[in-house]
């Protein structure tokens, strides 16, 4: 009969108990069931309260805790120096830094962005030729959803090389429209109009002020320029919202938006004799009609 | 002054408020209450499901509408030059916007906020460092004016010049989370706002009513439980 004691040493580590063994187990269970319940519990309390990116940030700083302390607690069982660990992880990093460039470099550049925070969870931002929403900041990679609901890791050396835009990093942006208008209507009453609609609006900013002037004498109109600031988290649904009701406002004043159009003007009257062939689409020219 | 009946107060969940254009009910309907909204046009309904909670309407921080995307409150009016090391109190006006709450075995939950009042938004200094506020135009009077309640309350602002030279003053900006609100025939907030050189000054409110037999109105900062909302006083540090 198999004679087996919780004291009994385990036949590949003859330094571990069956005992310790079934301790390590247990402390694992705990810690992996500790920061599980934490981290339910932080989510379901604090996800309406703050920022989600500071929640991942907490979420993340929670699940590392639990993992460090679980080692310190597990690692004397294992007779293991944590000094010389530390020497020979050192030198271990040296060799698998060198070995693993790309690796290191992602991991640097990931401490990087967590130090100058070009970007955060949430943020509308164009990396490279990627745009989208991000929705993690890992140690080495970023993840983006772009707009069109595509996932998308980019290695954290890649983010931190990139030119970075970030539409939201500031409390507003500006943008911009062109709006036609015909030669023959006033366009100081335009601007008016314009100005009211745009004044309607509770997120077009009172400041800085909307800028609306006439901006170019064009081929087929009169082209005004509107420049509107809003808060950076709303300029998408104020610029969306806004165009067409300017639109619907000039109409509703007899202000219709131009289409492209042309006056040509013949140096030598045509006096009448343009005809059409039976079976042609287009007129035909007279012999001395084509100066 | 004759007290004005306005939607103000407690109520059982069976009621009905219909002037001013605003109509609004709360009735049961099979086994469930109805909450129903009627104001310029706009409808908003609830359906609630409780054994017999009670409906708490009153003013709320005006940060609301059309949804949420700062906690700061501008309110601006005409220059006032300040001579070094005066204390004045001047009478201005705030938005109302009115928070409708359930409330049941004490707890609240929030179920609709409406205003009279047109919202507009600014940015309170540039726009990399500043920050976006509601935007309200007011007259500063040197007594407190007669107001709509259902309208516009009445903010009181001590200034205190702590400087050694005359300083204009033409907004103040206040951090709404701290905004201790007041309501009876009037709706109050008192805030204070210390002056400390001609480009900085630092707001703040206080916790008390401006007449008396006025009621303390629900926060709505603090029914949301934001954490974070410690933070009472605002550093206007972009121009006064």
């Amino acid at each position: 009969m198999f004679d087996f004691g919780l004291d009994d040493p385990i036949f590949f580590y003859p330094s571990l108990t069956w005992g310790h063994l079934v301790y390590i187990v247990l402390v694992i269970l705990v810690a992996a069931t500790l920061a599980k319940a934490v981290t339910l519990y932080l989510r379901k309390t604090l996800t309406d309260k703050i920022k989600l990116s500071q929640l991942d940030l907490l979420l993340k700083a929670v699940n590392y805790s639990v993992l460090i302390i679980t080692v310190l607690i597990i690692v004397p069982f294992f007779n293991i120096n944590l000094g010389g660990l530390l020497v020979a992880g050192g030198f271990a990093s040296i060799v698998i830094g060198i070995a693993s460039q790309s690796v290191l470099g992602n991991l640097i550049s990931g401490l990087f962005l967590l130090i100058e925070r070009p970007i955060t969870i949430g943020d509308n931002i164009n990396i490279g030729n990627v745009s989208g929403n991000i929705t993690d900041i890992n140690i080495f990679s970023t993840i983006v959803k772009t707009y069109d609901g595509v996932y998308v890791r980019i290695p954290n050396e890649k983010v931190f090389t990139s030119e970075i835009t970030n539409y939201v990093a500031h409390e507003a942006r500006r943008f911009e429209y062109v709006i036609g208008i015909p030669y023959d209507d006033d366009a100081n009453e335009a601007i008016r109009i314009i100005r009211e609609v745009v004044w309607s609006h509770p997120f077009a900013l009172k400041d800085p002020s909307p800028s609306i002037y006439v901006d170019e004498l064009a081929d087929s109109s009169v082209n005004i320029k509107v420049r509107i600031w809003a808060p950076a988290t709303e300029w998408w649904d104020v610029r969306t919202d806004l165009l067409w009701k300017i639109k619907e406002e000039l109409s509703k004043n007899g202000i219709e938006m131009p289409f492209p159009q042309q006056v040509i003007w013949f140096q030598n009257e045509l006096q009448g004799r343009v005809a059409l062939r039976s079976g042609e689409g287009r007129p035909r020219a007279g012999p001395d009609e084509h100066t | 002054m004759p007290e004005t009946f306005t939607v103000y107060g407690t109520y059982d969940l069976s009621f009905r408020y219909e002037k001013d254009g605003l109509d609004l009910s709360i009735e049961p309907e099979d086994g469930k209450y109805l909450y129903r909204r009627t104001l310029n046009g706009q409808t908003k309904t609830r359906t609630i499901l409780s054994s017999g909670g009670r409906l708490i309407i009153n003013p709320v921080e005006p940060l609301n509408l059309p949804k949420e995307v700062c906690r700061s409150l501008l309110v601006e009016f005409e220059p006032l030059s300040i001579e070094p090391g005066a204390e004045q109190t001047i009478y201005l006006t705030f938005p109302v916007e009115i928070g409708v709450f359930v409330a049941g075995r004490g707890n609240l939950e929030l179920l609709d906020i409406f205003s009279w009042n047109k919202q507009k938004y600014t940015l309170y200094g540039s726009s990399e460092k500043g920050v976006i506020a509601r935007w309200w135009p007011s007259t500063a009077r040197s007594s407190p004016p007669d107001l709509d309640p259902l309208k516009e309350g009445l903010l009181s602002l001590e200034i205190s010049n702590t400087t050694r030279e005359w300083v204009e003053v033409s907004k103040v900006v206040l951090d709404g989370f701290g905004m201790k609100i007041y309501y009876g025939d009037l709706v109050s907030v008192q805030a204070w706002m210390r002056v400390l050189s001609t480009m900085v000054a630092e707001t703040g409110f206080y916790d008390r009513s401006a007449r008396e037999g006025q009621k303390k109105a629900v926060e709505l900062f603090a029914v949301r439980g934001l954490a974070g909302v410690e933070r009472q006083r605002f550093l206007m540090d972009r121009g006064l």
